[in-house]
C-alpha cells in the first residue's frame, strides 16, 4: 500500500480519476443490465400472459363448444404468433387434447394436465418458466371460458417466449454497455490525463514532496535571519511572519495569525507609505518604534501576474546601528572640539608671543588668568555631573561654542548621577548634543550670543533646560517633525529635533518648547529617578 | 451552499411539525369526519352484500358510529372491481373482503394483493355447503363424489362469482382427495352466490357449492338439499345436515368473512375501527345477525387479522400447487 503511494502526483491523479471514474461506470453498468435483464422477463411475462388471455378472449375460441375445429385455431394462433412477438401457442381442450401446436403433428395428440392444471382447475392465469416445448421458453398460461352468463372452463391457451430472445436482447445491451464503458473510460483516460497535467502546472510541476521540503526550507532560511520579515494581502491581513518578526511585533510563536492586520501594528506610518506606494510603485520605508527597539520598515510590492497582491514587509532592528552613529557623531564632535580647542590655544600662544615681542608682560599675565580663571569656572560648574560621557560632551560643545564666540554657560546647580544603562545615556546624549548644536546655530545671527544649559533632578524626573537669545521659533509644533529646519540648507540639516522627540519619546519624557522675548527654551523631561534608573512606576511615562 | 441547506432543513423540520401536529390532532378529535362507506364488492344478495348489510345495521342503531354509514356494490372480477376501487378511496371507505383476497392474485386475476391493504378484522366466519336441488337423485356427499369419480362430467357444478373462491377450493379439494380427476369437473361459473342459488333452485345445474347461509333458507323450506357441509359440528337450524366429517371425510374448511380499509391508514384510525369493532361483535344484534346467516363469531382484532391473512395466504398457495399433482 506505501509502495503503491509512493508515486507522483500525477500518476495518483490518473490512478484515483480512472479507477472512480470506471468503478462509478461499471457499477452504473451492472446495475442498469440488471434492471433491464428483470423488465425483460417482466416484459416476456407480461405479453405472454397478455396474449394468453386475449387468445383465450377470441370469439373463435369461446363460440367453439367444444374446441373441434382444429384447423380455424390453428390459423388464428398462426395469425397471432405472425402479428405479435411471441414464439409458439398451445391450446389444449379439457380433456388435455392439443388442438394447436407449433408442431403440427402434435395437433389431435394427447398431453396430461401438468404445470397447466392451475389453468384448467382453477382458472388461474400465471407464467412459467419450462423446456417442455422447442426450447427453454416463458410460458404463460390462461384458461379459456365458454358461455355467457355463466360460464365453464373449455381449455387452455399456453403462449411461449424463447428465453434465448431474452438473452440475446441481453448480450445486445451488454456489448451497447461494454462499447460506452470502454468510451468513457478511455475519455477519462484523457480527461485524468489533462487533469494530472492541470495540477502539475498549477504546482509549478513540483511534486507534493518537493513543495513541503521548499517550503520547509523557506521557512528555516526566514527563521534563521535576524530581520523580520511579513507579508500582507492587499487589504492588509497578514499572511505571513517569520520568527525574527514575530519577535519584533510581540506576537507569541504559537499565535494564530488568523484575522491580524498590520494596521494593528504599525498605524497611520503604514497607512502614509502605502497610499504613496499607489502612486509610484516599488519600494519604500519608514522608521518606527516597535517594543523599545527603533525599526525600519522597508515595504515592498508583491506582485503575482503582475497585479499587485499584497506587501513584503522587512523589519531591520535599528537600535544598535543608531547606537553605533550616536557613537560617531560624538567622537566626531570631540574631534572638532578638539580641533577647535587647539586653535584657540594657537591664537592665545600667538597673543602671549606678541605681548611678549611688545614686552608687555602685565598683559601676559591678565591673558594667563583669563585662561586659567575660564578653566576653573568651566570645571567648576560641571562638578555636579558625574556622568562623565555628558561631562565629556558638555566640556566639547563648550569648546565648539567658545570657538564661534558663542557665551555657553553650564548652570552651577547642575547635577547628574552616572548612568548604566546604554540606551539610556544613548539618548541623552544624543538630545543633549542636538539640543545644544541647535541653540549655537540658532545664536549665529546674534549680537551677543548666549545659550545656558541646565540638567538636574525634579520630583523623579531628570530635567534638561537649553536655553538661547537666538532668533526664537515660529511654529513650536512642526519644529519636532523630521526635515523641518529654519537653518539654511545642507544635507543632514532638520534632523536634529527629530530625532531628539524620537530619543525622548523613546525614554517615556516629554519636551517642551518656549519661544518668546528673544528666547527659546527647550525643556526636556526623561522620567528618571536620581541614582540612575529609570522610574518605571512614573505614572506618566 | 452552507447557508441555502441549513435554511432547507429548517424548512423540513417546521414543515414536519406542522404535518406532524395535523395529523394528530385530526385523527384524535375528527375521524371519522364524514359518511362512512361499505363496499361490498359483489351485487346485491350474496354473502358479502348481506355481511356489510347487517354490520350497517348494527352498527347504525347501536349508535356505534356517529357519521352515516353507506353500502356500496362494486361487483365484478371476484371482487377485484370493489377493492381496486377501495385502493383510491380515504379511510372512510371500507371494504368486505374474504380468502378471495389472497386467491385472486394467486390465480393471476389481480394484481392486488392482501398487503395492499390495510388488515382491519375477520368478523364471522360460515360453512360451505354441497346442495342438491330437491328433486335430484343424489342422496349424499359420497354418492356424488362416486359419481364424479366414475365420470367428471356426469354433474354440472355451480360456483360463484369466481374459480378458486372458497366455495370452489374446498369442493376440489374434497373431490381431490377422493380420487376424482378434478381437471375434468365441469364447473358452471355465475357471477354471485344469489345467481347460483337461483341456477340450482332452476334446476340449470345438477350440484352447487354455496355457503350455508346462502343454501340453508331453502334447504330448510324443502326447496334444495345440503348433502355436505365443511363444518367441524352439526349446524343447529337443522342438525340432520351431514359434513364431510359425518360422511368418512376428515375435511373442514372455514369460510372467513372480514373487513379491511384502504392502504395507509393511520394507527389512530386503525385504533378506531378495532374499538368499534370489537364492541360491534359484542351487541345482540350482532349476535342475532350471525344467528339469522348461520355464522359464527370468528372475531380478531386488525394486529390477529394481519397474522391471520399471512397464515391463510401460505395455506392457499400450498394448495393450489397441490390439487391436480397428486395422481
Amino acid at each position: 500500500m506505501r509502495r503503491l503511494l509512493d508515486v507522483s502526483l500525477e500518476t495518483k491523479i490518473n490512478g484515483i480519476l480512472i479507477g472512480v471514474i470506471t468503478l462509478i461506470i461499471v457499477s452504473l453498468s451492472a446495475f442498469y443490465l440488471y434492471h433491464s435483464s428483470n423488465e425483460y422477463y417482466d416484459n416476456a411475462r407480461r405479453l405472454t400472459l397478455q396474449s394468453a388471455k386475449t387468445i383465450s378472449f377470441l370469439p373463435a375460441l369461446i363460440d367453439g363448444e367444444d374446441l373441434s375445429d382444429n384447423e380455424k385455431i390453428q390459423t388464428l394462433t398462426n395469425q397471432y404468433i405472425f402479428e405479435n412477438d411471441i414464439d409458439f401457442v398451445i391450446v389444449k381442450n379439457r380433456e388435455g387434447t392439443i388442438l394447436s401446436h407449433p408442431d403440427p403433428s402434435m395437433i389431435g395428440e394427447h398431453e396430461p394436465y401438468d404445470e397447466d392444471a392451475r389453468a384448467n382447475i382453477f382458472g388461474a392465469y400465471y407464467t412459467e418458466k419450462t423446456d417442455k416445448y422447442i426450447e427453454p421458453s416463458i410460458m404463460a398460461m390462461a384458461p379459456i371460458y365458454a358461455g355467457d352468463e355463466v360460464r365453464q372452463l373449455s381449455g387452455v391457451v399456453k403462449v411461449g417466449y424463447f428465453e434465448s430472445k431474452i438473452i440475446e436482447k441481453i448480450m445486445d445491451k451488454l456489448y451497447q454497455l461494454s462499447f460506452m464503458i470502454l468510451t468513457f473510460i478511455i475519455l477519462s483516460f484523457f480527461i485524468s490525463r489533462w487533469f494530472g497535467k492541470y495540477i502539475k502546472s498549477e504546482t509549478l510541476g513540483y511534486e507534493p514532496k518537493e513543495i513541503t521540503m521548499i517550503l520547509k526550507n523557506r521557512e528555516n532560511i526566514f527563521s534563521a535571519l535576524d530581520e523580520g520579515i511579513m507579508a500582507t494581502d492587499l487589504s492588509g491581513k497578514i499572511i505571513y511572519v517569520n520568527e525574527a518578526a514575530q519577535k519584533y511585533l510581540g506576537i507569541p510563536g504559537t499565535a494564530d495569525l488568523d484575522g491580524c492586520n498590520i494596521h494593528e501594528y504599525f498605524g497611520s506610518d503604514i497607512e502614509k507609505v502605502l497610499e504613496n506606494s499607489e502612486d509610484k510603485p516599488g519600494l519604500s520605508y519608514f522608521e518606527t518604534h516597535l517594543n523599545d527597539k527603533e525599526i525600519v520598515v522597508i515595504v515592498n510590492d508583491l506582485y503575482e501576474k503582475e497585479e499587485l497582491s499584497g506587501h513584503v514587509l522587512i523589519l531591520r532592528d535599528m537600535t544598535e546601528m543608531s547606537e553605533l552613529s550616536n557613537k560617531l557623531t560624538i567622537v566626531e564632535s570631540l574631534f572638532d572640539d578638539l580641533r577647535a580647542q587647539s586653535h584657540e590655544y594657537k591664537n592665545r600662544l600667538h597673543l602671549i608671543s606678541g605681548l611678549l615681542e611688545m614686552e608687555k608682560y602685565h598683559g601676559i599675565r591678565g591673558v594667563l588668568n583669563d585662561e586659567i580663571n575660564n578653566l576653573d569656572s568651566h570645571q567648576n560648574n560641571l562638578y555636579g555631573i558625574e556622568e562623565d560621557r555628558i561631562k565629556a560632551l558638555l566640556i566639547a560643545k563648550m569648546n565648539t561654542a567658545n570657538e564661534r564666540r558663542v557665551e555657553l554657560n553650564i548652570d552651577d546647580e547642575s547635577q547628574m548621577d552616572s548612568i548604566s544603562d546604554k540606551a539610556t545615556i544613548n539618548a541623552l546624549i544624543t538630545i543633549i548634543s542636538n539640543l545644544i548644536d541647535n541653540a549655537i546655530e540658532a545664536v549665529a545671527e546674534v549680537s551677543e550670543p548666549e545659550i545656558s544649559f541646565y540638567i538636574g533632578y525634579f520630583d523623579g524626573w531628570l530635567e534638561v533646560v537649553v536655553e538661547d537669545n537666538g532668533s526664537g521659533i515660529s511654529d513650536e509644533d512642526k519644529v519636532f517633525e523630521k526635515g523641518y529646519s529654519t537653518k539654511n540648507g545642507g544635507i543632514n540639516r532638520g534632523y536634529g529635533l527629530y530625532n531628539v522627540t524620537v530619543n525622548v519619546e523613546l525614554l517615556g519624557g516629554y519636551i517642551d518648547i518656549k519661544s518668546r522675548e528673544g528666547k527659546t527654551v527647550f525643556t526636556v523631561e526623561i522620567p528618571l529617578l536620581q541614582g540612575g534608573e529609570m522610574d518605571d512606576e512614573n505614572p506618566y511615562s | 451552499m452552507k447557508n441555502s441547506m441549513k435554511l432547507f432543513s429548517m424548512l423540513m423540520l417546521s414543515a414536519i411539525l406542522v404535518l406532524s401536529a395535523c395529523s394528530s390532532g385530526s385523527a384524535e378529535s375528527d375521524y371519522p369526519s364524514k359518511n362512512v362507506e361499505l363496499v361490498a364488492p359483489a351485487t346485491p344478495g350474496g354473502g358479502w352484500d348481506a355481511t356489510a348489510r347487517a354490520m350497517q345495521n348494527v352498527m347504525d342503531s347501536e349508535g356505534l358510529v356517529e357519521q352515516n354509514i353507506n353500502v356500496v356494490n362494486k361487483p365484478g372480477g371476484g371482487g377485484e372491481v370493489g377493492w381496486q376501487y377501495l385502493k383510491g378511496q380515504d379511510s372512510h371507505s371500507l371494504a368486505i373482503n374474504s380468502s378471495l383476497v389472497i386467491a385472486n392474485n394467486l390465480l393471476g386475476q389481480s394484481d392486488l394483493t392482501y398487503e395492499e391493504f390495510t388488515p382491519l378484522a375477520v368478523l364471522a366466519t360460515e360453512w360451505i355447503s354441497v346442495a342438491v336441488p330437491a328433486e335430484s337423485d343424489i342422496e349424499d356427499g359420497i354418492d356424488m363424489l362416486d359419481r364424479l369419480k366414475e365420470d367428471p362430467k356426469s354433474l354440472k357444478i355451480a360456483v360463484g362469482p369466481a374459480l378458486g373462491n372458497n366455495d370452489h377450493l374446498s369442493f376440489v379439494r374434497v373431490a381431490d382427495e377422493y380420487g376424482v380427476d378434478v381437471s375434468q369437473l365441469e364447473f358452471m361459473i355465475y357471477e354471485s352466490g344469489g345467481d347460483v342459488l337461483t341456477a340450482l333452485l332452476g334446476g340449470h345445474v345438477d350440484v352447487a357449492t354455496l355457503s350455508i347461509s346462502e343454501s340453508l333458507e331453502q334447504h330448510l323450506s324443502g326447496n334444495l338439499n345440503i348433502i355436505a357441509t365443511t363444518a367441524d359440528k352439526p349446524i343447529p337450524e337443522d342438525e340432520s345436515i351431514q359434513s364431510w366429517q359425518d360422511q368418512g371425510i376428515d375435511f373442514t374448511f372455514p369460510h372467513w368473512r372480514g373487513i379491511m380499509g384502504p392502504p395507509d391508514m393511520t394507527e389512530e384510525e386503525i385504533a378506531y375501527w378495532d374499538e368499534t369493532f370489537s364492541k360491534m361483535v359484542e351487541t345482540e344484534g350482532w349476535q342475532k345477525v350471525l344467528d339469522n346467516n348461520g355464522w359464527e363469531d370468528y372475531y380478531m382484532n386488525s394486529e390477529e387479522t394481519k397474522a391471520f391473512l399471512d397464515e391463510q395466504n401460505e395455506m392457499y398457495d400450498g394448495l393450489m400447487k397441490k390439487a391436480g399433482l397428486t395422481e
